[in-house]
């Protein structure tokens, strides 16, 4: 009886931790979303865009940038629903034609107009290259997500693509730190490098502990008593 | 499957090479140069929600001389009214781009007939 309700305790404090970290995830990601569909009235009339007219002369430049907003956005949509265990058991087929759309995205228009135009980007020679290594590791670790899942290896599959998705979600993160440290007073240059490290590095660090939690037990079997 | 993979890895490569040259010669321009340099700071506003009321008033009304032409300068009022902003996020900032200060300086300027000299004949 005290294991049950033990048990029942155990799965409620789950199932609240699942709850705080997918409630932000979500709304997050859908704001990102909202605010990116007034992009494609392609309008020149928008901070990010004002800051760079130079760059948006360019006709290849402009293309990447749209590509990559409108990749990025179906991508974070997709990548919603594929962690779901709910849909999962319900419903392969939604993973699945969710997944190749995800991995369509990612390999064939997000990284590689990503991948383009972190060339360009805001910040010293290192920020450029955080964002060349993102472009670069984002399609590594979709790319290897697909060819696990191709071998039937699902453990494998799980673990890169939570690598992959928390490249994706540096875009989201990103804009969460931009906007804590613009309340804290920040300027805005440092305000951008910062949020930016923060955001890859941080992403890239949660997602190993989250592999590393959900592995711990596999790990433990291969330690001698 | 396959042929998507190579369509990504040939754009990845198309893209690094195409980026890097394109890079090189787009660095070579000054407006690059200058692309993402500051501008100049715009004074910072306090925080505090002070009202800063500058009314100016300059009442210049010549004496009226017995020469037949009087001329009379009209009330010249200034009034110019500065709202301290403060940091406050809305949801539409969300984005890469960079967030703009809450700056709301309501400049209200109420000149009235500042130049205007009404000239009055008298027979």
């Amino acid at each position: 009886m005290l294991n049950s309700r033990l048990l029942t305790f155990q799965r409620s404090v789950g199932v609240l931790f699942q709850m705080m970290f997918w409630l932000p995830v979500i709304f997050f990601s859908l704001l990102l979303i909202y605010n990116t569909l007034p992009y494609f009235s392609f309008s020149k009339e928008f901070i990010f865009i004002e800051e760079r007219l130079f760059l948006f002369q360019s006709s290849v430049y402009s293309a990447c940038f749209y590509v990559h907003i409108a990749a990025g956005s179906l991508c974070i949509a997709t990548a919603l629903i594929q962690f779901s265990r709910y849909i999962l058991k319900r419903s392969k087929a939604i993973h699945r034609i969710s997944g190749k759309i995800y991995v369509f995205v990612v390999l064939v228009l997000g990284a590689p107009t990503g991948l383009y135009m972190a060339f360009f980007a805001k910040g010293s020679f290192w920020e450029r290259s955080l964002f060349l290594f993102m472009a670069a590791w984002w399609f590594i670790t979709t790319l290897y997500g697909l060819t696990t899942i191709q071998k039937k290896n699902i453990v494998a599959h799980k673990i890169w693509m939570m690598r992959s998705y928390a490249m994706a979600m540096t875009a989201v993160t990103f804009r969460v730190y931009h906007i804590a440290f613009f309340l804290l007073g920040w300027g805005h240059l440092e305000n951008y490098e910062i949020s930016l490290w923060i955001s890859v590095v941080g992403n890239m660090l949660l997602a190993e502990y989250i592999i590393y939690r959900q592995s711990r037990h596999y790990l433990r079997s291969f330690a001698t008593q | 499957m396959k042929k998507m993979l190579y369509a990504g890895a040939a754009l990845m490569i198309g893209a690094s090479i195409y980026g890097f040259v394109d890079y090189k010669r787009t660095s070579q321009k000054k407006e690059f140069k200058n692309l993402y340099s500051e501008k100049k700071q715009v004074e910072k506003p306090n925080l505090t929600d002070e009202k800063t009321v500058v009314v100016e008033k300059a009442d210049i009304t010549e004496p009226v001389t017995n020469v037949k032409e009087v001329k009379k300068t009209n009330n010249n009022v200034r009034t110019e009214v500065k709202k301290a902003g403060t940091r406050k996020f809305r949801l539409k900032e969300f984005g890469r781009g960079r967030i703009p200060d809450e700056e709301e300086i309501v400049d209200e300027k109420e000149v009235i007939a500042a130049d205007s000299i009404t000239t009055v004949h008298k027979k």
